[in-house]
């Protein structure tokens, strides 16, 4: 684990991204470091900003669909019944759960109202890198949130969330498909259910 | 003691105390269901309102000086738990911060240890179970204690019934009640739209409530089957 205690960490972590492939590493841990930064400053502003719950869950909505891979998310919590959906199918599915989730993480974010949420760490897990971070909260002890970071996507971005060691992609999955049971297997109703806010 | 007291809980336990290899084990799931069912209407007729109407009504630094309170009156049980499992630092932690607390911070309002860089996480019997090889057994959902396992379940009793804080006083021990009450309320207010969203929003509210409670009791406590690897691009 490596611990971000300075700003010396960003200048050598940069210095070594230019100094050679064999340092490849280095360069994708201050990406990944670099983007979640980015989205928790905005997370920051959001939630400090005294602004109305609409205007907020707008603005975590921006925030979402810059910095996180809300398709790939769509399909892992969509499982096994990606491959039988059609593409206007799957393409309609990705639209309605990017609606659901930013509205439903918007307000899990929204919590941490008045607090602030603070990198601690970064750690490589195999193929993807976990930025590590505490939101703090006036009342109560911090809460431990990771955002896993990946650039399979073509683009640096967070496809999982871990929030207390709660796996987000876990919960969508499970919540996906008991939609899905609720609705016979039937997608299109699915996608219906997605909409209803 | 701690030969009695493992002897006790190997005993209740019994052929339980075989770990998970992985996942969910649930097969009390029926009679969970319906527990689960009384929960949620206890949540939403009774909980739920008192809960927001404190939270709202609340100054936050009130309740926040409510909350300290409460997370005081736990560490004397936190440092029985340490002890109990060989963590002497820890432990010795936990006193000093509840004397510091008690004394400079005032019954606890006030945080004093942490700005003199006393720490100290929080325990409990049921992880003193787990430290001592005890599996988690299967899923419970208690009435209104909510989900557990049957470990924790045990240990959270074991916590109540034993708690050091009835050997300070009747007072104290009604302060400590009464603030931990408070505090779950006002958490209860504070995460609303989460706890909302699982009970009342989801598909299947009780299986989402399991996933949570396993999920994040596993990582609490550090064990192995925390964290579970998964590649979404794969």
């Amino acid at each position: 684990m490596t611990v971000i205690s300075s700003r010396r960490f960003f200048l050598t972590a940069s210095l070594c991204s230019v100094l050679g492939p064999r340092l490849i590493f280095a360069s994708q841990q201050t990406t990944a470091v670099a983007i979640v930064d980015q989205a928790v400053s905005k997370i920051n502003q959001i939630i400090n900003s005294g602004d109305t719950q609409t205007q907020m869950l707008r603005s975590f909505e921006r925030v979402f669909n810059l910095y996180a891979d809300v398709p790939t998310i769509a399909k892992y919590a969509l499982g096994r019944d990606a491959r039988t959906a059609s593409e206007d199918q799957l393409k309609a599915y990705v639209k309605a759960f990017s609606g659901y989730f930013s509205n439903k993480y918007g307000k899990r974010f929204r919590e941490f109202i008045g607090g602030k949420i603070e990198i601690i760490s970064v750690v490589k897990i195999k193929n993807y890198y976990s930025v590590n971070t505490l939101a703090h909260m006036p009342a109560y002890e911090p809460f431990e949130v990771d955002f896993l970071v990946s650039d399979r996507s073509g683009q640096p971005l967070v496809f999982n969330l871990i929030i207390e060691g709660v796996n987000m992609l876990l919960a969508e999955r499970q919540e996906i498909g008991a939609l899905l049971d609720r609705n016979s297997g039937n997608i299109d109703a699915l996608i219906d259910d997605l909409m209803v806010p | 003691m701690k030969n009695f007291v493992l002897i006790i809980v190997f005993t209740i336990l019994g052929a339980c105390s075989a770990p998970l290899e992985v996942g969910i084990s649930d097969p009390f799931e029926a009679s969970n269901r319906q527990v689960h069912e009384i929960n949620k209407s206890l949540d939403k007729n009774i909980v739920r309102p008192i809960a927001v109407l404190y939270g709202d009504s609340t100054p936050v630094q009130l309740q926040s000086a409510v909350n300290n309170i409460a997370m005081n009156f736990s560490l004397p049980s936190n440092s029985i738990n340490y002890i109990l499992q060989g963590e002497i630092k820890s432990a010795s932690n936990s006193s000093m911060k509840f004397l510091v607390n008690s004394t400079l911070g005032v019954v606890g309002i006030y945080d004093a240890s942490s700005q003199l860089g006393i720490k100290s996480e929080k325990t409990d019997f049921g992880e003193t179970m787990a430290k001592w090889g005890i599996g988690e057994g299967p899923y419970l959902d208690i009435l209104v204690l909510g989900p557990s396992n049957q470990r924790d379940g045990i240990g959270r009793m074991v916590d109540i019934v034993f708690d050091p804080v009835g050997l300070i006083g009747v007072g104290a021990k009604g302060v400590a009640t009464f603030t931990s009450v408070a505090f779950g309320l006002s958490a209860r207010s504070q995460f609303r739209e989460s706890i909302d969203s699982i009970l009342y929003q989801s598909a299947d509210s009780y299986a989402q409530s399991r996933l949570f409670f396993l999920q994040n009791r596993r990582y609490e406590l550090g064990t192995n089957q925390a964290l579970p690897y998964i590649d979404p691009y794969n």
